[in-house]
């Protein structure tokens, strides 16, 4: 079975002004997928001033030059849209789905705020959104048990002042420090049109879509975008970090991250079918034995975050059972970390890895949005768009020695750990 | 077209005439029903088996939970740990769950992979092992689950809001997997007795969504249900019934945020109300723009989101306002979601509310019908509340037809406000004045 053919040609443009430019038609449906990729995110932010990719992500939402505060969610829902944007450490996406006949109020609210989002920018809406994130980081974060886990451990992983470091949503204490110039000095460093790329998917002529790009797009501002500093990945944790957190939750668990290569690399690959092997699928070797074999945990995951930056990050959340002793399921969770570096995987359990990565991937590309998605992902962090036709088969390219190697990098010494011993636990 | 300046509003182009897909229905000789949705350019399956079964029918709560929960966990051919390698060695995902109407079984896998992916879930539901083990397992891990939801701020709020909207008898107002003590004393022989009695072919049907070019899906369904055999029985099916409106606090000392919820029962699906009852709930609190959001969120900065949800369950349901906000407001949100809703109930919805919520719900079907998964899910929801296969179309039209008077009137009868039930899940130290003095009345606070 091979699951990875792009479904569609790729047409690929680049406007005057640095824009790319990147579309599939696919007629299958009578919806369009429109989606911009910005290069920046949190890892671009200034000490002191951590959570403002995000909290700029939502000033984006109320109002440009010709669109009025509110008007994007409306004008787009009222044609049928389903829209958002998120923000994560390596890039900001804005993205809708609409019916086809929405395709050019799409690109045009998209491009207005690419070229006019300081005229609407005002301190109003600056401090009303800022409120908006404080409350989605309380609600998200602070107000869930094991909600800052990740936090916690990013911050354990990478060395304070390290892009990865924190996280996108950032502190209370910087969202309230955010000014309006920062916000506007924010806008005009990094959301240029060479420093985004637009793809466009559905039920559209690749060279009306093109067309249409040109159009409403041509009219943004060329600025130079910031160069993206290279690579330095820091490598394995020198020695194991852990941290014992005393909160009141409903059981124990252990929440850990594994510095990785980074993306673009056939070791990422085999560590995206390592951490699969792990944790990936309910015949995996954490839920085999953790779940089933010890009756220690209700959950076992283990899954790869790529980075092209820098490390990646190999995590592993395991939700032990009430009362269970969070000494013992660590202990079982690094015998199963040491054992897949010792002796490797097995072929069945290689075959079982890319088949459900395979199912993964036809889960992502599922509809126009998703596609999309991928698209402005490879075409904004490795400038090829058609890399997305290979992530399939890169992953099946992956040998047992080579996941091997990466177990080894993910072994109990390498490893950033949270742990939440519950009530009864160990004393921090 | 080319003659505008770029910088102006282009129109709109109405939307192409769109339906949800037809389905192929047709039946086995063992009464089994099945949807095949053929998907042209979805090369994912997807795979619901609905088995009619309402939740009042259970002889304790929590028994189809946790029986559905045990359908993954082994057969008379697989133990738990090879059906589990089984799945994914064609890359398939499986679970089982109930909800009030029925026990569904899920299946996601490659359209290739149809035919085995369907023997593993024929076989779950056939011959499911129920292994002594594998039982006490799951009750633990599911008595686990139980805790950790009622640790958890907002489904904790649901729960209650449904526990104070309907009376006790009706089974919509207790939780879906029971509680503890009920998950405790089940065992192998009740989870047997029950699946023996509800999951039977003549009261199942079988929905199948994808691009099933070169794939036999009849040989494959035959193949894999074809053995299956039981009695039809029916079972008693009853509306749940609404409770006198209350109020609660749920304690939890310390929390920085008070989840909010309110709610009344309502009619459900199957009333001539859920077409204009859809077009209000979104001007109301169903975008970032809708009254709610655009005072609590957009002006006031009190949430990261308001939603005004209706939540169709079997035979009925609940309408519910819902938001998290900054505990030193909490008393001030309540007020504002009183005033808002007031004020629509008195003055109705405008025709320009009217038209923005009924445009999104007729245009986005192809956007939100786009995968298997969505076309599977809808058409489950259409058969576990027995309403015709073409009822999608039907609601568009409805839809189409719904006025703004109407919605609003729909919303008097469905939301009256002296009918709403308050549960908020924060810190009552810091808030129970606040929400006394914007919530008037009786009021009780439990501890988390």
């Amino acid at each position: 079975m091979t699951v990875q053919e792009q479904r569609a040609e790729l047409t690929q443009h680049t406007l005057g002004n640095g824009l790319r430019v990147v579309v599939a038609s696919d007629h299958s449906a009578p919806a369009v997928a429109v989606n911009i990729w910005y290069n920046v995110g949190s890892r671009h932010e200034e000490p002191g001033r951590t959570g403002l990719a995000h909290l700029f992500e939502h000033l984006m939402f109320q109002g440009s030059e010709h669109v009025a505060s509110g008007e994007h969610f409306r004008l787009l829902q009222a044609s049928g849209a389903s829209l958002n944007a998120t923000t994560s450490f390596e890039r900001t996406n804005y993205f809708e789905t609409i019916p086809a006949g929405a395709l050019e109020l799409s690109l045009w609210l998209e491009a207005d705020r690419m070229a006019g989002l300081l005229a609407a920018l005002d301190q109003a809406n600056l401090d009303n959104q800022r409120d908006v994130v404080k409350n989605e980081r309380r609600q998200r974060y602070d107000n869930q048990p094991y909600g800052t886990a990740w936090e916690h451990l990013y911050a354990l992983t990478f060395p304070n002042g390290h892009p990865y470091h924190h996280m996108p949503i950032g502190s209370m204490a910087d969202l309230d420090a955010a000014t309006l110039d920062d916000a506007a000095a924010f806008f005009r460093r990094h959301y240029m049109p060479a420093n985004a790329v637009l793809s466009i998917v559905g039920d559209i002529a690749a060279d009306q879509a093109v067309r249409l790009a040109e159009r409403y797009f041509a009219r943004v501002p060329a600025a130079t975008a910031p160069a993206q500093p290279a690579a330095v990945p820091l490598g394995p944790l020198a020695a194991p970090a852990r941290l014992v957190l005393a909160e009141q939750v409903p059981s124990p668990a252990l929440y850990g991250i594994w510095r990785t290569p980074p993306d673009g690399t056939s070791a990422a690959d085999a560590a995206d079918v390592a951490t699969q092997i792990l944790g990936g699928g309910s015949g995996s070797r954490l839920a085999s034995r953790l779940i089933r074999r010890d009756e220690l945990a209700r959950g076992a995951y283990a899954g790869l975050s790529r980075f092209v930056r820098g490390d990646s990050t190999a995590m592993v959340v395991v939700r032990a059972r009430a009362g269970a002793d969070i000494g013992a399921v660590q202990a079982a969770l690094d015998e199963e970390l040491a054992r897949l570096a010792d002796g490797g995987p097995t072929d069945e359990e290689m075959q079982r890895a890319i088949a459900m990565k395979e199912r993964e991937w036809l889960d992502e590309t599922a509809d126009f949005g998703g596609q999309a998605d991928q698209l402005s992902h490879f075409a904004s962090l490795f400038g090829d768009p058609g890399l997305a036709a290979t992530v399939t088969a890169r992953l099946r390219e992956v040998t047992p020695d080579q996941v091997r190697e990466a177990a080894g990098l993910l072994r109990p010494e390498h490893a950033a750990l949270v742990v939440y011993p519950g009530q009864d636990g160990e004393a921090a | 077209m080319s003659g505008e300046s770029v910088t102006a509003r282009p129109a709109v182009a109405p939307p192409a005439p769109w339906s949800f897909p037809a389905a192929r229905r047709w039946q086995l000789d063992n009464g089994l029903s099945v949807l095949v949705y053929d998907l042209p350019g979805r090369p994912l399956a997807v795979v619901r088996l609905v088995v009619d079964s309402p939740l009042q029918d259970e002889p304790r709560d929590g028994t189809a939970a946790l029986t559905t929960s045990l359908w993954s966990e082994g057969t008379l051919e697989d133990d738990a740990e090879s059906f589990a390698r089984e799945l994914d060695r064609i890359g398939a995902s499986y679970g089982a769950w109930a909800n009030q109407g029925a026990l569904v079984a899920g299946l996601t896998a490659p359209a290739t992979e149809l035919a085995r992916g369907l023997d593993l879930a024929a076989a779950s539901v056939i011959s499911p092992a129920f292994a002594e083990r594998e039982v006490a397992r799951l009750a633990g891990e599911q008595i686990d689950a139980i805790t950790e939801r009622r640790s958890r701020a907002e489904p904790r709020a649901a729960l209650e809001l449904y526990s104070l909207a309907f009376t006790p008898d009706s089974r919509l107002s207790r939780p879906v997997e029971g509680t503890a003590d009920d998950v405790a004393a089940l065992d192998p022989a009740s989870l047997r007795a029950f699946h023996a009695g509800h999951v039977v072919p003549g009261r199942s049907t079988l929905i199948l969504a994808g691009d099933f070019t070169g794939v036999d899906t009849d040989a494959a369904v035959v193949s894999a249900f074809g053995g299956w055999s039981g009695g039809e029985n029916s079972a008693p099916d009853q509306p749940p019934r609404a409770a006198a409106p209350s109020a609660l606090i749920v304690d939890r000392p310390g929390a920085v945020q008070s989840v909010l919820r309110l709610g009344t029962p309502f009619a459900g699906r199957h009333s001539p109300d859920w077409a204009p009852l859809r077009i209000a709930a979104y001007a109301l609190g169903g975008g970032i723009n809708s009254r709610l959001s655009a005072l609590l969120r957009e002006e006031k900065g009190y949430t990261y989101g308001i939603r005004a949800t209706l939540e169709p369950q079997h035979l009925g349901g609940l309408f519910t306002v819902g938001c998290s906000v900054a505990t030193d407001v909490s008393g001030a949100a309540l007020a504002d979601i009183a005033r808002v809703i007031s004020s629509m109930l008195e003055s109705g919805l405008t025709e320009q509310e009217r038209d923005e919520a009924a445009d999104y719900f007729l245009r986005v079907g192809p956007v939100g019908f786009q995968t298997s998964a969505a076309v599977a899910d809808q058409a489950a929801a259409v058969v576990a509340d027995h309403l015709p296969d073409d009822f999608v179309n039907q609601h568009y039209a409805a839809l189409r037809a719904v006025t703004a008077a109407e919605a609003s009137q729909a919303l008097s009868r469905n939301l009256p406000f002296d009918r709403l039930s308050l549960v908020v899940v924060g810190d009552a130290s810091a808030v129970e004045a606040d929400v006394r003095a914007a919530w008037p009345g009786d009021l009780q606070v439990t501890p988390a």
